[in-house]
């Protein structure tokens, strides 16, 4: 071995290198785990922000009009107003000079005037934007004390306030404003509200909201666990406590092993063939808790084999000596001990559940279903709804997202919002229950 | 007490009736069991049913379109749809318009989409994700790993429809801006955002399941490297990492599957128009794209239209169902016990 004699210095050298590459490597570790969090940071910021809505200027041209409405306005305009309105007459002018009369009328910004002009007029929009909203609030609110309070609130608003609003007419869908004549103030109110979640879908994307999608996300999650639930326990009891070792046991397995890979997409032609044709249930909710029950089927069966893997023999050969049966010993010991593992997949599962578009999508679940699935009747003595057609969150948000309008935008990101909440919600509960059972079990 | 009669003798009727109980009970967790059975039989019928269907009906459609054509005095299309045989249709074929007139069947294009993105998805998915298994496995304590992989499995619970809303609104736009730096000028929609955005989604699943198999390795391996004089770097690849070989295959077979059938974020943010090429700036449709493209709009049963989207599906299941066996060899394979 005398050629592998290195010197103290060959040493300490070749020590330091794979040190430099030990570090270099743990700082490309963190970098992809902080690029992942800061992916999740920036995934929940650009919905949140997204569905706060905002304002925006679409200044197609600029006639001469603009410039009798500003400063019309400026007369009665306060004083941050006047000043954002005094530099939106400055960026006329300089247009004006640069250009004949007919030019103007086709007038294109330059990138650098566009965010002066939107820049200046944004220091006007924030009281104007907030009229606005309530404003189009003020139509849905039943409670005539109410209104009236909102509305003596509107008439007190600034004149200049009032003046602008009135000034706007509406010329697209939703609260996009006719500002200047050739400016247009887009007014997205903000989606975060209560009332965002009380409505039902719409034409315009202000008066839509995720009201029905959130009964049908409820009432197909809750046939989903009343159909995946029970016999995912079951068959993960059957598979870990009775199965036999033999080519039988070994092929459910590999099926189910298999089934957890199969995309989603393919539960949706499952869906389509089986359940909407074959078996005629339609386009129904009970369509989709079949499809999505099969979905989580092979999560749950996995979890629950996992957790009662982890009960030692022990347990069941102590109950077994008291001559508890073998049914007796996985009611009264091997359920309760692993309801942890359990519970910790079977919400993990249904959350999953929850986010899951595309097997619904290809049942041709429809999108535009303005009224609630439960009516009339009480829940869960009538079970009509089962059969009902159904609108669900991450349909309902792919649906406005697909719109190129930019106030389903908006909506799209509230309803990512809600989505992420619920789906995090049940996330978190999944990691917390676990740690709980996990603390407080021990063998 | 309770088999026990009054006069303390055995009472067999109860142990009898007990018997029956346990008897049912096996038999409705054996029908529980073997309902996963019955849900890839419904899967496996569907498919195969359908995509027969789809081959026994496609020279009809042919012939259609060929008299159609004929009567326009399109000679060259009619001619084109008389010759044309349904399987090299399918397979060799690289136009996939079964929505519009020349109606042409060719998966290639969906074949090629998908490929694309899971390229792209897998470039990104594989090097972050066994880095983050690695550092969590090996290098962080079990504090900072207690807190982290919650966190990570926060990602795995994000809906895929909000994925492709973020790959839409905001790293579609980042890519835009970046070619445009190199003077590409890309589409809205585009397979490498979308690519980028599958690859960040299956990050979890890959780190979380190759953590898990890393973490199998016994600390005794580990130990005996460190005596050696290795680093934590050396000992993770030269010792972790191929004693925990066999979980790390099922890990990226698993997120390969996922990122090959990940449906919304591609419909979303790779676009629907099926187009047959390699180049990830271009925008193409996958096949679970093309799958809920078509089931989005009126479908009517048993039409060509109808049918081929199981046929796409059937490409689609085929593929991930050989990427499972693979990995299941590979598994075998690579497996060490200790």
């Amino acid at each position: 071995m005398a050629t592998s004699v290195m010197s103290l210095q060959q040493i300490r050298r070749n020590i330091n290198q794979r040190k430099l590459a030990d570090r270099v490597f743990m700082f490309f570790a963190l970098f992809c785990l902080f690029t992942g969090l800061a992916v999740l940071i920036a995934l929940v910021s650009q919905l949140f922000f997204g569905a706060l809505g905002y304002s925006f200027i679409e200044t197609a041209e600029l006639e001469r009009s603009t410039i009798s409405l500003v400063t019309q306005v400026d007369e009665q305009a306060d004083a941050p107003a006047k000043s954002a309105l005094a530099e939106l007459i400055q960026i006329v002018r300089e247009q004006k000079s640069r250009r004949t009369g007919e030019e103007l009328l086709e007038i294109k910004l330059t990138d650098q005037e566009r965010q002066r002009f939107n820049e200046a007029l944004l220091r006007v929009l924030p009281p104007v934007n907030a009229f606005a909203q309530k404003q189009a609030e003020a139509g849905f609110i039943d409670d005539d004390q109410e209104k009236e309070r909102v509305i003596q609130e509107l008439d007190s608003a600034s004149p200049a306030i009032k003046q602008i609003y009135d000034s706007t007419k509406q010329v697209c869908s939703g609260k996009i404003e006719k500002f200047f004549t050739g400016a247009w103030l887009c007014v997205v109110p903000s989606k975060l509200t209560p009332r965002f979640l009380s409505l039902p879908p719409s034409a315009t994307h202000e008066k839509a909201g995720v009201l029905v999608a959130i009964a049908g996300t409820s009432l197909v999650i809750l046939v989903t666990a009343v159909l995946a639930i029970p016999i995912g326990i079951a068959a993960g009891v059957f598979l870990e406590e009775y199965a036999p070792k033999n080519w039988f046991t070994g092929f459910i397995e590999i099926n189910i092993t298999n089934l957890a890979g199969v995309p989603s997409i393919i539960y949706g032609l499952l869906a389509l063939g089986v359940f909407k044709y074959q078996l005629a249930f339609g386009e129904s909710i009970l369509t989709a808790g079949c499809t999505l029950g099969c979905l989580i089927l092979p999560v749950i069966i996995v979890t629950t084999r996992e957790a009662i893997k982890a009960i030692p023999i022990g347990i069941r050969e102590g109950a077994a000596a008291l001559g508890a049966s073998k049914w007796q010993v996985i009611w009264d010991h091997i359920l309760p001990y692993s309801i942890g593992g359990i519970l910790t997949g079977v919400i993990v599962g249904l959350s999953r559940a929850i986010g899951e578009t595309a097997p619904l999508v290809t049942i041709g679940a429809l999108t535009f279903i303005t009224f609630l699935p439960i009516r009339d009747e009480a829940p869960f003595l009538s079970f009509k709804w089962i059969w009902s057609p159904f609108t669900v969150m991450p349909i309902q948000m792919f649906d406005w997202v697909q719109r190129p309008d930019r106030g389903f935008q908006t909506n799209a990101s509230a309803a990512g919002v809600v989505l992420v909440v619920m789906t995090l919600l049940m996330n978190g509960a999944a990691i917390y229950i676990r740690s709980y059972f996990r603390s407080r079990i021990k063998w | 007490m309770d088999i026990l009669s009054e006069s303390g003798r055995v009472d067999r009727s109860r142990i009898a009736r007990q018997k029956m109980i346990e008897k049912g009970i096996y038999v409705l967790l054996l029908l529980a069991a073997v309902s996963s059975i019955v849900i890839t039989v419904g899967i496996m019928q569907v498919l195969i049913v359908d995509t027969y269907e789809f081959f026994k009906d496609l020279p009809q459609k042919f012939a259609e379109q060929a008299q159609v054509f004929a009567e326009q005095g399109n000679e060259e299309l009619a001619n084109l749809f008389k010759n044309l045989n349904p399987f090299l249709e399918f397979f060799t074929a690289t136009e996939w318009t079964p929505l519009f007139s020349p109606a042409r069947f060719g998966i290639l294009p969906l074949l090629s989409g998908t490929l694309v993105t899971s390229i792209v998805a897998l470039c990104l998915a594989i090097p972050f994700g066994t880095s983050i298994s690695l550092y969590l496995s090996e290098f962080a304590n079990a504090k900072l790993r207690e807190t982290l992989k919650p966190i990570l499995e926060l990602i795995a619970g994000v809906p895929s429809v909000v994925f492709g809303y973020f790959a839409l609104g905001f790293v579609n736009p980042i890519v835009q801006d970046i070619a445009e730096v190199f003077g590409y000028q890309l589409a809205g929609a585009n397979m490498l955002g979308a690519g980028l955005v599958i690859g960040i989604s299956i990050i979890p699943l890959i780190s979380s399941v190759s953590e898990d198999a890393m973490r199998a390795v016994p600390v005794q391996m580990r130990e005996g490297s460190y005596a050696m004089g290795a680093t934590r770097m050396q000992t993770a690849f030269k010792v972790v990492i191929p004693a925990a070989f066999s979980g790390i295959i099922a890990a990226y077979i698993l997120g390969i599957s996922r990122a090959v059938g990940e449906t919304m974020i591609s419909a979303i943010a790779a676009g629907l128009q099926p187009n047959f090429t390699w180049n990830p700036l271009e925008p193409a449709a996958t096949v679970s794209a093309f799958i809920v493209q078509v089931t989005l709009g009126d479908l009517e049963f048993g039409s060509i239209q109808y049918l081929s989207v199981f046929a796409a599906g059937m490409m689609l299941a085929v593929t991930t169902l050989t990427l499972n066996v693979i990995g299941f060899f590979l598994i075998r394979k690579f497996r060490e016990r200790y």
